[in-house]
Parts: structure tokens; sequence; C-alpha cells
């Protein structure tokens, strides 16, 4: 045993001495340190400071003192991650090397989970993975070869405690390598940091240079070691077996590869039939709390204080881990594609289930959608808006033909109606693709970018009136005389598509307005009446590309076989985007008439008390805000607004407006006519919403994701028969009222959006007294 | 010193590397960006270095076979970034020459 009085420890002085141990341990050198030698000023420094008056700075010119703020402060227990309280030691006393038995092995295993998952649902990794000892022991210092990431690291390994070194220590690295792929996976694509993940590795190294290979051949091992155990019982023999098998599947399950298909869907089916095992041998568990502990985060790397540990129950874990892997496996459905619309509706129909897959599956849903310049990994980025506008507007359009492609004399008109449509599909590829990425964010931010998308949608629009006008001499368009005005209307097929989408897009925003829980309850009737405003007009600019598309079909003298489907086609999606949106127009406009009927009688808490800074038409112009600068369609004043939706609002003497309190009875008649509006509204909605929930696959553009789209609109239908239900409650409750006050015979309720039946159509509960 | 003189003295020092010391057996390192009378520093781009522990000193001991020898050990270090060394903590001063 070497002499402990002879031991020195380096401190820096004027010579400081880095040198690499003996055997060859040797700690990260950082880019801070540079050999060099240091000069003690402790004394002028010190001298030269306190010669400073108070509240006299020195500093760098381009130091700002709020940056300053930011700064961390030393020896503050709060903010320094690093700062021993007396008595405290640096390391904990948990010897990583003990034997383990095989009941604490699992509970291990069981904890590790608990922390991945915590880190999938938006963690970071100092107070989840980041706090177990056994990974510290691995990851640090950083090994150079895996044979290195080892828990005796500079001994030699003894031929015992295989638990320990074989089992558990496989188990580990299978798990830092898949959240190596998990990092890359998330890292490559949108998200929001600290909103939805924490990518912070805090200076270490995630295996992310190792094969894994390698990690496979290592749980092969541990699995062989296992199963070939006799001196244990057969439960724990398999619970380890069962644990050591899913870390195998899961990491091949999301191992990082550029390919784009569905290979690693077995992988996803594997986890799948295995995880029910976990929840019935955790209780053989016996859980090592001492091997995890926050005192790892004063070796992180960090610019944030100490933060506590996340407690995440395995119930939880489990529940994560299986929505995980079944949603990694449905992800998959996407690329059988089916066209653009259906795309769109995929990605809804997957993103808007509750709770909404976690930010892994969301951004590998982004890759598969594009990513190496591929949609789907299998047409290009051209090809799939190509698709989109002959579903929509241009079906068999000579202007979208692929051959013109092709053709490379500019003598050719083809010539230029190519390169024509080249420039416009460069002007709309990076909004059309960021449709797609933003259905992928977390719900509230997908509302917002909406609000700035529908902006550039806008312009696009614009920009596309350009290339109509443009290309019509290509087409040979005639246009259509106007009845009226005997003015010639022309196609406009490029704006068009745009004006769809961007109608559509200001759709969504108010509708994840209502699933967000954005507006007031007295708003609610206002916001459903502007839903059917910007339906209506959708309906009103399908209706105009359906007559324009006819008109081209029968200008075509003999249509080919190709050119009826390709009319078929878009055919379909125009009548099926009409019936759709009627219904939504017809359930809108049923719900914007009871909630007026509500605010009437004063059922529903409203501001009828005067806030300060506030009037309905600072509100309701606060509410447009998003739709304020787009050109079309243009967002009604607030006057038109308050008249068309005839939202008298009783005043705070219950006068509405006018100078006299009206009777009781007339009151309580305008009310039962906005009754009956609603009650039309309503029972059209339900006629309509069956008739949409009876459309095959192909034609309601829900191939791949039917059962989620089912669902939701079955979920629509429940709502919508439930506000039916509110109608003939309320009407029976006025008939009995009377001339008397609503208020005392009827109670209404406010329902969250997500306690519902579905988030979009806000039904209050109602309830005669 | 006089107080133009301290302030030109400190100037000087800014953006230099110091390695500032601490009661509790730290040292940071780290770019010079502010001070003040009570000899606070505020250092950028810092790291923490730390001797190190018992534990390691022992499994050093353990790992030297030759009794005589003398155990050389590297102290442990980590990022910090923008941190505030409050004066009164502050047990040693050094600037990094160049």
């Amino acid at each position: 045993m070497a002499d402990m009085s002879k031991l020195t420890i380096r401190e820096i002085h004027s010579k400081p001495a880095f040198e690499k141990d003996d055997d060859g341990s040797v700690a990260d050198q950082h880019p801070a340190w540079r050999p060099g030698v240091a000069r003690d000023i402790t004394t002028g420094f010190s001298t030269a400071a306190s010669a400073l008056t108070t509240g006299q700075l020195v500093k760098d010119e381009f130091f700002t003192l709020f940056e300053a703020v930011g700064a961390l402060e030393i020896m503050d227990p709060k903010m320094d991650s690093g700062h021993l309280r007396s008595g405290e030691t640096l390391e904990d006393d948990y010897d990583v090397l003990r034997e383990l038995l095989p009941e604490e092995v699992i509970g291990i295993m069981d904890q590790l989970l608990c922390f991945e998952m915590a880190w999938h649902a938006g963690h970071p990794l100092s107070q989840s993975l980041f706090t177990s000892l056994y990974l510290d022991r691995l990851l640090w210092p950083e090994p150079k070869m895996l044979e290195e990431a080892r828990f005796d690291r500079s001994k030699v390994p003894k031929p015992e405690n295989k638990m320990l070194h074989l089992v558990l220590r496989a188990y580990c690295l299978s798990l830092v390598k898949t959240c190596d792929f998990v990092h890359q996976r998330i890292s490559k694509e949108h998200y929001y940091e600290e909103e939805d993940f924490v990518s912070n590795l805090y200076h270490r190294n995630l295996l992310t240079q190792f094969d894994v290979v390698e990690i496979h051949h290592m749980i092969n091992e541990a699995l062989n070691y296992v199963s070939k155990l006799t001196n244990i019982s057969i439960t724990l023999r398999d619970a380890l077996v069962v644990r050591l098998e899913l870390r195998s599947y899961f990491l091949s399950a999301v191992q990082f590869d550029e390919i784009i298909d569905d290979h690693r869907v077995p992988w996803w089916e594997r986890c799948l039939r295995l995880i029910p095992a976990l929840p019935k041998t955790t209780y053989l568990g016996m859980r090592v709390e001492a091997s995890f502990s926050i005192k790892i985060q004063r070796r992180l790397a960090s610019t944030v204080p100490p933060r506590p540990m996340v407690n995440m129950s395995f119930d939880e874990a489990f529940e994560q881990l299986t929505k995980l892997c079944q949603n990694g496996k449905d992800a998959y459905r996407i690329l059988d594609y089916r066209g653009g619309a259906n795309l769109m509706r995929f990605i809804w129909a997957y993103q808007s289930r509750t709770p909404q897959p976690s930010v892994y599956i969301r951004c590998l849903m982004q890759a598969m959608v594009f990513s190496e310049m591929r949609v789907l990994g299998m047409m290009s980025f051209k090809e799939l808006i190509l698709d989109n506008l002959r579903e929509i507007v241009m079906p068999a359009d000579v202007l979208l033909d692929s051959s013109n492609f092709d053709v490379e004399a500019p003598q050719d008109p083809r010539f230029h109606v190519a390169k024509r449509m080249d420039d416009f599909m460069a002007t709309a590829a990076d909004r059309f693709l960021d449709i797609f990425r933003t259905l992928c964010m977390n719900r509230s931010r997908l509302r917002r970018i909406l609000c700035h998308l529908v902006l550039e949608w806008d312009n696009l629009q614009f920009d596309a009136e350009n290339f109509d006008t443009e290309l019509r001499k290509y087409s040979n368009e005639a246009p259509l005389k106007d009845a009226n005005s005997s003015e010639d209307l022309w196609a406009f097929p490029l704006s068009s598509w745009a004006y769809y989408h961007k109608l559509q897009q200001m759709e969504w925003i108010v509708q994840m307005g209502f699933e967000l829980d954005v507006y007031q309850i007295d708003e609610l009737g206002g916001m459903y009446w502007y839903l059917q405003y910007l339906i209506s007009t959708r309906i009103q600019h399908l209706e105009r590309i359906r007559t324009f598309t006819t008109r081209r079909l029968t200008r075509i003298s003999e249509s080919t076989l190709e050119e009826k489907a390709a009319f078929r086609r878009s055919f379909s999606f125009l009548d099926f985007a009409i019936l759709e949106a009627s219904a939504t127009l017809s359930f809108a406009d049923g719900l914007s008439c009871l909630f007026s009927f509500f605010a009437h009688l004063r059922l529903v808490p409203a501001p009828y008390h005067d806030r300060p800074y506030s009037t309905p038409e600072f509100r309701y112009n606060l509410r447009m805000r998003p739709f304020i600068s787009i050109s079309l369609p243009e967002v009604p004043s607030y006057q038109q607004f308050a008249a068309l939706i005839s939202l008298r609002m009783p005043d705070k003497n219950g006068t509405y407006g006018s100078k006299v309190k009206p009777a009781q009875s007339e009151i309580n008649q305008q009310a039962s006519q906005m009754l009956e509006l609603a009650e039309q509204s309503l029972k059209a909605a339900r006629r309509e919403w069956e008739a949409v929930s009876k459309a095959n696959a192909e034609t309601a553009r829900c191939q791949g994701c039917e059962d989620w789209w089912r669902t939701s609109v079955k979920n629509v239908m429940r709502a919508c028969i439930n506000a039916n239900i509110v109608v003939s409650t309320a009407k029976k409750a006025l008939a009995n009222a009377g001339t008397g006050d609503a208020r005392d015979v009827l109670k209404v309720e406010m329902v969250e959006s997500a306690k519902g039946y579905h988030p979009w159509w806000i039904v209050p509960k109602i309830s005669a007294k | 010193m006089d107080n133009t003189k301290a302030t030109e003295y400190l100037e000087l020092l800014l953006n230099k590397k110091l390695r500032v010391h601490t009661n509790d057996r730290r040292m940071f390192i780290g770019d010079f960006k502010c001070t003040d009378n009570e000899c606070n520093v505020i250092l950028s781009q810092s790291y923490e270095y730390r001797p190190p522990t018992e534990s390691a000193i022992k499994a050093a001991t353990e790992a030297c076979h030759d009794p005589g020898a003398t155990v050389k050990l590297d102290m442990t270090s980590r990022f910090l970034g923008l941190i505030v060394v409050p004066g009164q903590h502050i047990t040693k001063i050094e600037v990094e020459d160049p």
C-alpha cells in the first residue's frame, strides 16, 4: 500500500501539471484549461478592488448588466450545484461494484426505465437517467473503446459478479445507445427546446461512436448467461430475460438510419408483445434508491441551478412506453401514400389523439414526411405538390403534364409551362411542407405557427395569381361569362389551390382555439359564427373550383380512361370536401345560435360589467388579430359582426342597449326564436355528419388512418347529438318559464374542451331546475 | 492605491483568463468580465475545478503498488458558463499569462 503521507494532490499553482496517471485514467481535459504560467495577483487585485467606490464597476464594455443577472452565483446553495453544505461530501457512499442480487438488478432496471420515460416526456437527463451512479460510471470519464465502458473501470474485472458486470452493464449500455438514437432523431427535426424536450447532454457522450452491433452482441451474451442460470427461480430468470430482450428490440426499433421504409415495424411489434410481461414481474424487483443520486449534477456541465430528481411511477412509465411503441408502430402506416389530402388527414388524425404522441414519435413522423429530399422516402416534393394540384384543382391538366418537364427545346411552349410551374413550385414548396411539419408540433405551437403560416399562404395566393395569368396562354383556357356583369371569369387554378389551403388553415386556427380553451365563454358564440363564416367561404370556393373543373371536362372532346379517372378523383375530393364543410358549417352555426341564446337570457356568465380598458369591440379585434392582415376573406368589422350574430348582449342593467328594459315576455320570445334557429342547424348538422360518417375510406381520404378518423367523426356526432338534447331541454324549460326569468328554470354549466365529446365542439351541460 | 490607478489596473485584466480559488477548495477558470469594490468577480465561459475526492485518492493509492511513490491525480472539472464568485469566498486570484 502506498504511503498516504507522500500523496500530493496537484493543484494548479505557478506550475500546473496535469499529467496522465500511470493507469491512464485521466479526467477530461477541458478547452478552458491551457498549460501556462499563472501569476498570483490576489493582493494586487483585492487592493485595487477595494479602492473602487461603492457602486463602481469595472467591466468589459461589451458585457451588459442584463447578462450579469443570468450568472450563477457561486456558493449560493440554490444556484451553485457544486456547493457543499458543511459536512456534505461530494460523492456518494454507494459502492457501484458491490454484489447485486437478481432482484436488485430488476429493481434498478425498472427504475432506469422510469427515468428513461421521464426523459421522453420532456425532463432533462440531469434530473432523470443521469442521476444513476451506474450510468455515470459507464459514461465518465468518456470511454474511448466500448471495452472501457465498465463499472470497474481501471480495475481488473473479476470473473464473479456477472449480474453486475454482464447483465446490468449490457442493459445500461443498450439503454444509453437507445437514448443516443432517440436524441439524434429528435435533434434533426423541429421541436421546442425545454418545451417538448431537453436535448442537453451535459458534455456527456451517449456512446454515439460505438457500433450498435457490439451492443447487441453484449445483450446476447447477457441473455445467454441469464437463461442458463440455475440458482435462481424461473420467475426471476424470465423477468430478467424479458427486460434484456425488450432493450434489444427497443434498440432496434429506434435505430437511427436514413432509410425511410417500414422495415422497423416488426421491432416495434416485438416490443409491444413483450411489454405486458413487465408489470407482471415488477413486484420482484428490489429498489436500490441509493444507486441514484442528485449529487451527480455537481459533476455535470451545467449552466443551470441544481434541480431535483424527477419522479415517474412505474405505472406511468409503463403506460408511456406502451404508447410510445404503439405510436411508433402506427406511424409507419403513413408510408402508404394515397394523395396529399389523405396525407394531411393522416397526420391530423394521428396527432389529434389524446394524449398527443410524444416528441420522439412526432419527430419520427416529420422524418418520414420529409427527409433526404424525399417525401415518405418515395417521391420528390415536386411530385407531391403536382399530385395535390391534380387532386384539388387541375385534374388531367396539360399544365401539369409530367412530360412537360422533359422538354428541352425553348421554342416548345411546354418548355415554358414547365419552367413557370417549376418556379411556382419552388415558391410553394416550403410553405406546403410547413403545413405538414406544423401538424407535427405540440398543440399550442401548432395553433401559433398556423397564425404565421396563414400569412405566408396569403402571399402565396397573390403570387400564384401572376403565374395563373401567365400560364393562361399555354392552356388555351376560355373564360366563363359572368351571368350578371358579362365579365370574363378565369379559373386561376394555382391561386385557387393556395386559397383553398389558406382557408383551411384559418379554420384550423379557430378550431384549435376551442381545443386549447383560448376563448372566454362569452366569446364562444361569436367564434363559432366566425368559423361558419370561414367555412361558408370555403364552400363557395370549392363550388367555384367545381364549376371550372366541370367546364374543362366538357371541353375535352374525347377523354381517355386516365383523364376520366383523374376527373373522377378530383370530383370525389371536391364533393366530399363540400359535404364535410357543410356538416361543419351547420354545427358551428347551431352552436353559435345556442350560445347567443344563452347570452341573451344571461344563462352563461358574460362580461356584463364594464371591464377597465375593455369593450366588446376591443376584445373582438384582439381575437381577429391573426386574420386582420389577410386580404381575403376580409374580417368583418365589429359592427357587421355584432349585427350579424344577433348577439345583443344585455348590458349591466339588463336593458339590451335601449333605455327601457324590455318585458321578460319579449326577451323570452326573442330567445325562443334563436333557439329555433339553433335547432334547425343542429338537426341539419346531425344529418350531414351522419352522411360524412358513411363515406368510404377512399372518398373520405382517410386511408391508413380510418380507425382514428372514424372515432373522431363519431365523437363529433356524439357532441352534435348532445347539442340537440341541450336544445330540446332548453325549449321545454323555456315553455315552462312562460313569461318568467329563464334563469329560474335553467342552469347552464360549461364543460372544458378536453372533457367534452370532441375538443373542437364545446357543448355546455344544461339542466332544468 | 487611488481610484484611477485601481481602475486602470483592473481594466488591464479584463477578458484575461483568471483562476479564482474559493474557500471550499474549488477553483474557477474563466474570462474576467466584471468586478466591484466588494471584489465580486464575474467570469464567463468558466470551468469549475475540484480536488480529487477521498475515495478517488484511496483508489489511486491502492492501485499504486510502489509504497514510496508519489500518486498523481487530476482535478475534476466541468463547464459552468457565466458565474459570479462573491468576494467574501475568494481566497486567491491568479491570472494566466498568455
